[in-house]
């Protein structure tokens, strides 16, 4: 991950989670445009934050399309905000690519134990699955595949079913 | 680059600054070696010390590479509760991985405990009865290990060895290693980066055949279904090989703890749900999605 190139960038990130019917909705502020997927009714707003300064953990190596208000690139800030308990931190981290958040995910940072309980609530609320992208679409030397199947064991596998459909 | 099929995988060496003499010589030199590594420790052969074991008990004298080998299935043996053991190796034929391919499956041997079977100590093993043992959970890597070995000894400081998803790599620059998809060879679920070390994936759904995949649990005399795919970083390609089928049983921290600092490494586990969880140096770029639970 090339970090030279990465502007230092100021951002205001506002996370707004929504539970209920599985939907999520993301809000990010900035140059006052909102960037929303799955936009819905609100339920429940977890947290709020105020606007903070934060440096991209990485870039990706494509070049953001000149359509885009945002560069692509993963971003990270850390919020704050007032609880009963005293002032609260939580860390939340998006990536962008072409003003869409693809993915988020946040970092409990707790002070008070209250705001301990409250922020593992909020991030036990989501769950991050892998994805796989085409081979052809990244750029690698080779691949670490789960022990890739010997050709003798593929080739007898495939004789026995064979026979076993004849 | 070099590519050639051995011990039932794909190989291919990339030594991008070795001269073309220096490449002929290792050439020879490591298609020996690894001759010799499949004529001692194949339970797919019959002229191999482990098939002389699987018919006749008594005291052995092992290869004089078999104390690294040993030495880590021991360790391993014990952090995971007698779940890796190399005495895998009747029930994994029973099951149908057997010298012929077979896949047909019978009833399965229970694996008898390490101690009850094995007397250990370098360099004699003895076999209280014949029992076929099965070095895979380690040896493959162990044999890329040993590969590298004999490059750096020719004096080449640049080259990545990949046998069958099992890399050692030693490069100025970071080298790009895509983790496969288990479930479709054509995409990656993510980018590992690697100047000097080891990476080995595990996975159960290569390598398998009717209700079995190729990580038996030698107490359940199960296929583990619990776990998806483990890939391992480490210095070592035979400790990232051998702790990536470990973690099929046993959990990371615990096994951090049991190996000790000897056995330093890195963790991606995948479930079968593509929920996974990792160690915070494993060297890699996921690409994820998040939902909203």
């Amino acid at each position: 991950m090339d970090q030279s190139k990465t502007p230092v960038r100021v951002i205001a990130i506002a996370a707004v989670v929504l539970i209920g019917g599985g939907a999520i909705a993301y809000a990010l502020m900035g140059k006052k445009t909102e960037v929303t997927q799955n936009p819905s009714p609100v339920t429940s707003q977890t947290t709020g934050t105020q606007d903070t300064s934060g440096t991209p953990a990485s870039q990706a190596s494509a070049p953001a399309t000149s359509a885009s208000t945002y560069k692509d690139g993963t971003y990270s800030a850390t919020g704050s905000y007032m609880s009963p308990g005293g002032n609260e931190q939580i860390g939340v981290t998006v990536t962008l690519k072409n003003d869409v958040i693809t993915s988020a995910s946040v970092t409990p940072k707790p002070v008070s134990e209250d705001g301990a309980r409250f922020q593992d609530i909020f991030a036990s609320n989501f769950k991050q699955y892998v994805i796989g992208k085409d081979i052809s679409s990244v750029k690698l030397t080779t691949v670490s595949g789960s022990s890739l199947t010997p050709g003798g064991f593929n080739d007898a596998l495939a004789q026995i079913e064979a026979k076993a459909k004849s | 680059m070099w590519e050639f099929e051995a011990i039932g995988t794909h190989w291919q060496i990339r030594l991008p600054d070795a001269d073309e003499e220096t490449y002929e010589g290792l050439k020879s030199r490591i298609s020996k070696r690894i001759e010799q590594f499949d004529r001692d420790y194949s339970r797919f052969r019959d002229d191999s010390l482990v098939h002389r074991m699987a018919g006749e008990p008594g005291i052995y004298t092992l290869p004089a590479d078999a104390k690294k080998l040993f030495d880590l299935y021991r360790d391993l043996y014990d952090a995971t509760d007698g779940a890796v053991t190399p005495l895998i190796g009747q029930m994994i034929s029973d099951a149908g991985y057997d010298a012929s391919y077979s896949f047909k499956s019978r009833e399965l041997t229970i694996s008898p405990a390490w101690d009850d079977v094995l007397e250990y100590a370098f360099p004699t093993l003895t076999l209280r009865t014949p029992a076929l043992l099965d070095l895979g959970a380690v040896g493959k890597g162990y044999l890329v290990d040993i590969v590298a070995d004999l490059i750096e000894s020719a004096g080449i400081s640049s080259y990545l060895i990949d046998a069958g998803g099992d890399i050692r790599v030693k490069s100025s620059e970071a080298v790009r290693i895509g983790l496969e998809h288990p479930g479709d060879s054509t995409q990656v679920l993510g980018v590992a980066t690697l100047s000097h070390g080891a990476i080995c994936g595990s996975s159960g759904n290569r390598r398998a055949w009717g209700a079995f995949h190729h990580i038996l649990n030698p107490h359940t005399r199960e296929s583990v279904r619990e776990v998806l795919a483990v890939w391992v970083v480490a210095a070592e390609a035979r400790v990232a090989d051998g702790i990536s089928t470990a973690l099929f049983f046993t959990k990371p921290g615990d096994l951090h703890e049991r190996l000790g600092r000897k056995y330093d490494f890195e963790y991606f586990i995948l479930y079968p749900d593509y929920s996974f969880s990792r160690s915070k140096d494993f060297p890699s770029e996921l690409f994820i999605e998040e939902v909203a639970l």
